[in-house]
């Protein structure tokens, strides 16, 4: 049927119920950027959509015990122009920032865009670099996975259809963190990334530490690869432990084929991206030994007066 | 009595940018998607999901059952009640209103459906089950031209009445549906007194027009009476294919006009207007058809083509001798695709004086989608052959590019390669000002920051306009002295409308405030050939100006009758009659027409150009005068990605005359954001014919972060008053292309042949001359693109 | 399950009210209906557009409680309770263009003009977050919609002058400083 049910729950509690009385034929939707699309073009046939967008308690952000938590309704843009999430995790903010164009940004969430798996997204990669947990809700009780078990493949997640994503939960890098997202984009400004590559590390000492890359657009699913990451430990991030690192996610990453590069370019563009953007965490180390709380800002922060 | 200078100024105050700029900024203009007639049905259709194949069964039993359908319909219902032709085409009738018996693109419409909403026919339409026999299926030029390729259309199409400029040769293979040559010199001797002959060969991919307004028309087709409103730029064209399927005059069928959302010829021959009309015709109903967005990408193109080129060049730089073998790959149908290979034909020789040249253009039938208009028409292909083919023969022989172009370009009195002299000719004040302005340095090595290169490059072209051709012209002057003006030129956001007002209020010197255009009506609207070939402000200007004369005539002779005066002794004036020499006297045209009693004064107007080429050797006339344009861009270049940013692009433009500066500037800039897309990206990806990119988060168009930091504009005046007026809408586009090109040779050395320049082609060839190991600048291919250099060096053969 | 008003063979209809360019407006809409659909077809603003159906190129840009978004994403069912304003709600009253509007006009920022809706919205919006906003801003902010005739440097001159005749406005001497 081309117009599913369409259903409002008042809380969370009653919208799993919702879905798990459904047993797999509804869909959750808020933002719908998505979901309009796939509704529309006939690729999923829900019997019901069950609407959250107006479900309480799961569109803030806050902070505790050096993490921060992001409600599942935050919109994009709210995490982009979020004061308190651009002065703990300025990447965070920079990252979805990125995403599409203002419009979409203004009414995708970030429950959805961890949900809906799209390989081409740019928050998920990150999400994934910076060790996020998702926190989900379902009749069962409330869950938290790391967002690294998430992902299994295209538009695939380990979620169960009764289960919500009401937040996901990032821990705030310890001071002296450096972080960059590089989002490549091989066509037209307006495309979605050909590969998506987010670098972190800790600088002091004179060492980097905790070095953290993830790879998103490349592949099916982001990829995060701890055992590569090591090299940079306690390493000055020259340039052969760069090109270490950079090549070994190059060759180890499955990388698809699409309009915007095929799976030859994108391990070429991997290469690439992953040496820039450790080359800018080092750089950003060394042009200011110490950041006044856990990243460098971004050159391009977006502005909002009122 | 005022001078001259203020009398001028009286009638031109209160000119805007367009006529209608506050319908255009409140969201007001009369799109014909906004249409809705009493008890009209929407439509939808089910497109085929195979290439080619024939039906053997199509079962819409249970999307009868859904209520709220009204009418389903498919070819064979269309044949077998007989009650109209079930073919159509500006050329050949080659395309089924819907699929009979065969289908031979994926997204052919194969049944339409008619119910009382859009969403009750989307239901139904999912409930139908049409089944086939696949065929082998061919995608490229060169496929279909081979030996036990299918055959797509097995009976020979009809040919019907169509436009004058079009020649007809069907002398090739079945699949080929036409041929143009030109035969002129003698080519073999041309390339015997050459020193050296180049050949190369260069693809153009098919590309979307993109319109952001889909295709959308609503038709009520009564016994002997047929209306139809749509979305069109040639309605006279729709009307006289419409009255050719229903066998009716063409005075039973109305065809309405609205201003279009974007078109860039996408919306010069019917194409959903048949099915439109059809389902009405059964259901007895009006009917309501829209292209979703990934329809609009099935139902017409840009012609993908691939040119094979041989040039012959003695050691001084001057080119002798020119053979071509283009084949367009004109899709499924032949939409007008007979005609567009002439215009690309002659089009491959480029702005240069050649002596020997020898061209063979075919437009060739496959299973993709027809391709048909695009801007530029046909010359875009040419351009990107020939100018970037000048561009590496200049590095060939060592030459500054700019020098070999100015050594060879076109002056006035010259011959073309359709033997007509070029006259008003600018392309070396064009090329020499894209020189100057981009600050071109041939000694000077690119600029490199980083994994960053900076370098700049240029192009020259030509192109045709559509010739003979006509266009008819009324004004009627009203009582009140206010005017209307009666055109069916589609205002399509190049302006036409409002250069119109603005000529006739020059002419007549009456306010634009009291100058209107009717809404174009094929019933009240005179005859104009076609909104397209940038032939408006001169074809249309012509005919505009002339009906102004008619009704300057009868004013002089109405004023006399109230006059001592012959009409002899009478002229117009500050919007006046008076008589010669006492202007302070004068008669206003209210008083003229209402102390006459004439009701209105109607003038007529008539426009015409002669020409036409001989078929056996394309010598004749093609273009009553010659569009030019020169482009020269700046590109830096990511030597580590391939990426390529257009930092600053100068587009120059042989306008004649500028009637509306801003008009000039907006279609120069748009050229240059569709040529930029097309330079970097733009392609239909098709894979075994399934298009792969139909949709826009797939296929991108320019944003306002593609465009080039600096745009610098040289629109060309020739500073005569009564030069003529060169249409400009299309005629920078094809220079985009090549300019980038070859900045991107500068910059890195990579000479790339096949459009579109993705960052990935780039890169590889930056691999390659890598691997080449300091292989000389410029001498190496991209591994995925034609062979380029190396003196006769043959890859594809036009011999 | 409120505002159920009939099922047919395409699903369930169900009625929205939502405040529409400053009045308050109820519709009826099936689930998969956008804003788009049900501006168009039931409260006939023509203004709003579609043009790719999936986020991309702005035509159908309408202001969600002040914020722009693609009307062609946002169900109608969903819009429950949320101002919105379309390019029909730019004029004042009396039918006087806004000065965004007057902008566009006085530079020609348009060719076919199906994305202009689009773009005056989307530039509303702007001039409030952005009073100061540079021309990389306003291309960076702009470049989600996007304009097939390409009258991209019009539409930078029309908002580059916005920008500096608000500018002029806000430092403008009050009575009271006179």
């Amino acid at each position: 049927m081309l117009a599913p049910r369409f259903l409002r729950p008042e809380s969370s509690d009653e919208a799993v119920e919702l879905l798990r009385s459904f047993e797999g034929a509804a869909k959750v939707v808020a933002g719908s950027t998505a979901m309009t699309i796939m509704l529309r073009q006939g690729l999923i046939e829900p019997d019901a959509l069950i609407y959250v967008g107006g479900l309480p308690g799961l569109r803030e952000i806050h902070e505790e015990d050096s993490r921060l938590r992001v409600g599942a309704l935050c919109t994009h843009r709210e995490v982009e122009l979020s004061a308190e999430v651009r002065a703990v995790l300025p990447i965070l903010a920079y990252t979805f920032g990125t995403v599409a164009n203002v419009r979409v940004r203004n009414a995708a969430t970030v429950g959805g865009v961890v949900a809906e798996a799209d390989y081409a997204s740019d928050p998920p990669a990150v999400l994934l670099g910076l060790g996020a947990d998702v926190i989900t809700t379902s009749p069962s009780g409330e869950r938290r996975r790391p967002l690294l078990s998430f992902y299994r493949s295209f538009y695939e997640t380990e979620l169960d259809f009764d289960e919500l994503i009401v937040a996901i939960d990032v821990p705030i890098p310890p001071s002296g963190t450096y972080a960059v997202y590089e989002k490549y984009v091989s066509r037209a400004s307006e495309d979605r990334p050909c590969v998506g590559v987010f670098a972190s590390a800790q600088f002091y000492g004179g060492l980097f530490h905790n070095v953290r890359i993830a790879i998103g657009a490349a592949s099916e699913t982001p990829q995060h690869v701890p055992a590569i990451d090591r090299a940079g430990d306690e390493s000055d991030l020259r340039a052969s432990v760069i090109g270490e690192i950079a090549e070994a996610y190059a060759e180890q990453t499955d990388t698809l084929d699409d309009m915007r590069g095929s799976s030859w370019y994108r391990k070429e563009m991997i290469r690439v991206w992953v040496r820039r953007a450790l080359e800018r965490v080092r750089e950003d180390a060394y042009a200011s030994p110490s950041p006044s709380r856990s990243s460098s800002i971004p050159d391009e922060m977006p502005r909002r007066d009122q | 009595m005022e001078s001259g200078g203020r009398e001028a100024s009286t009638w031109r105050e209160g000119r805007s940018g367009m006529i209608d700029s506050y319908e255009r900024v409140t969201g007001r203009v009369p799109f014909a998607t906004n249409v809705e007639v009493q008890g009209m049905l929407h439509a939808v259709l089910l497109r085929s999901q195979i290439a080619h194949g024939r039906i053997t069964r199509i079962d819409v039993s249970r999307a009868k059952e859904v209520p709220g359908v009204h009418t389903i319909l498919t070819g064979a219902d269309i044949v077998v009640r007989g009650a109209f032709k079930a073919r159509f085409g500006p050329v050949f009738r080659d395309q089924p209103i819907l699929a009979i018996d065969k289908v031979r693109f994926v997204g052919e419409p194969v049944v339409a459906v008619a119910a009382e909403d859009r969403d009750i026919a989307v239901t139904a339409l999912a409930l139908i089950d049409v089944e086939y026999e696949e065929l082998p299926a061919v995608f490229t030029p060169e496929e279909a031209m081979a030996n036990g390729a299918p055959i797509l259309h097995e009976e020979r199409p009809e040919l019907g009445a169509t436009f004058a400029d079009i020649l007809i040769n069907r002398s090739g293979d079945p699949n080929t549906c036409n041929t143009f040559k030109v035969r002129r010199g003698d080519i073999e001797s041309g390339f015997a007194q050459s020193d050296h002959i180049f050949e190369d060969v260069f693809t153009s991919p098919s590309v979307q027009h993109v319109p952001l307004e889909t295709h959308c028309c609503i038709a009520s087709v009564e016994r002997s009476r047929i209306v139809i409103t749509t979305g069109t730029q040639i309605p006279y064209m729709v009307r006289g294919q419409i009255a050719e399927i229903f066998g009716l005059p063409a005075s039973a069928v109305q065809v309405i006009a609205p201003p279009l959302g974007g078109a860039y010829g996408s919306k010069c021959y019917p194409s959903i207007e048949p099915i439109a009309a059809a389902l009405s015709y059964f259901s007895g109903r009006p009917v309501r058809l829209q292209n979703a967005r990934d329809e609009e990408f099935v139902t017409i193109t840009k012609h993908g083509v691939k040119i094979y080129m041989k040039t012959g060049v003695r050691s001084d730089g001057r080119i002798l001798a020119r053979k071509v073998l283009a084949l367009f790959n004109t899709g499924a149908y032949a939409d007008i695709g007979p005609r567009l290979i002439k215009n690309g034909g002659y089009g491959t020789n480029g702005p240069v004086s050649i002596p020997h040249v020898w061209i063979d253009s075919h437009a060739v039938y496959t299973n993709v989608t027809p391709a048909g208009a695009f801007r530029g028409y046909g010359i875009s292909q040419a351009a990107w052959a020939y100018d970037s083919q000048i561009d590496m023969i200049a590095h060939r022989l060592e030459m500054d590019p700019y020098e070999l172009r100015m050594k060879n370009l076109l002056v006035d009195g010259e011959p073309f390669c359709t033997g007509e002299l070029m006259h008003d000719v600018h392309f070396r004040e064009l090329l020499t000002t894209a020189r100057d302005r981009i600050g071109w340095d041939w000694s000077a090595a690119p600029e490199r920051v980083g994994q960053k290169v900076r370098a700049k490059g240029m192009s020259c072209i030509i192109k045709s306009t559509v010739t003979p051709s006509t266009s008819t012209a009324s004004v009627k002057l009203n009582d009140d002295g206010s005017l209307h003006i009666l055109t069916s030129s589609i205002e399509l956001g190049q302006g036409v409308h409002t250069l119109l007002v603005n000529l006739a209020s020059d002419q007549l010197q009456i306010p634009v405030g009291r100058i209107s255009v009717a809404r174009v009506d094929t019933d009240v609207t005179p005859y104009d050939q076609q909104t397209s070939s940038s032939r408006s402000s001169w074809s249309m200007g012509h005919a505009l100006t002339a009906a102004i004369s008619d009704v300057k005539e009868q004013l002089l002779s109405r004023a006399a009758e109230l006059s001592d005066e012959e009409a002899s002794q009478l002229e117009i004036r500050n919007g006046h009659v008076s008589v010669i020499g006492a202007p302070e006297q004068g008669l206003s045209y209210q008083e003229v027409v209402r102390r006459t009693r004439a009701g209105n004064i109607v003038g007529r107007g008539f426009s015409q150009t002669q020409g036409g080429l001989d078929p056996e050797s394309g010598q004749g006339v093609a273009s009553v005068h010659w569009h030019q344009a020169a482009g020269a861009a700046e590109v830096e270049v990511d030597l580590e990605t391939g990426h390529v940013k257009v930092v600053k692009y100068h587009a120059g433009v042989y306008a004649g005359r500028v009637v509306n500066q801003v008009h000039g500037e907006l279609q120069t800039e748009g050229n240059l954001a569709m040529g930029l897309g097309q330079a970097l990206w733009e392609e239909l990806l098709y894979d075994n014919g399934q298009l792969q990119n139909g949709s826009l988060a797939d296929y991108m168009i320019a944003s306002f972060d593609d465009m080039p930091d600096e745009v610098d504009l040289n629109i060309l005046e020739s500073g005569r008053p009564d030069a003529e007026l060169h249409g400009i809408g299309e005629t920078s586009l094809p220079a985009v292309m090549p300019a980038i090109a070859n900045a991107v040779f500068r910059a890195t050395g990579v000479r790339i042949t096949d459009l579109p320049l993705t960052a990935e082609k780039v890169l590889r060839g930056l691999k390659a001359l890598e691997a080449e190991g300091g292989a000389k600048n410029g001498d190496l291919t991209t591994p995925d693109g034609a062979s380029t250099d190396g003196q006769k060096h043959v890859v594809g053969s036009v011999t | 399950m409120e505002g159920e008003v009939g099922t047919n063979v395409v699903g369930e209809a169900l009625e929205v009210s939502f405040v529409l360019n400053g009045r308050a407006t109820t519709v009826r809409a099936r689930t998969h209906h956008t804003l788009v659909d049900v501006l168009r077809d039931q409260e006939h603003l023509y203004g709003v557009r579609e043009g790719c159906g999936v986020g991309m190129c702005g035509a159908c840009t309408v202001l969600v409680d002040g914020e722009p978004q693609s009307g062609c994403l946002i169900l109608a069912v969903s819009a429950e309770g949320r101002e919105i304003t379309t390019v029909e709600g730019l004029e004042d009253a009396s039918g006087e263009l806004s000065d965004i509007q007057d902008a566009f006009v006085r530079h020609t920022a348009f060719q076919c003009s199906y994305c202009t809706s689009g773009f005056l919205l989307a530039t509303k919006r702007l001039l409030e977050e952005i009073p100061d906003a540079s021309p990389h801003e306003v291309k960076t902010y702009l470049a989600g919609n996007l304009c097939r005739c390409g009258s991209y440097m019009k539409i930078l001159a029309a908002v580059t002058d916005l920008l500096e005749r608000r500018r002029t406005v806000a430092l403008a001497p009050t009575k009271e400083d006179a």
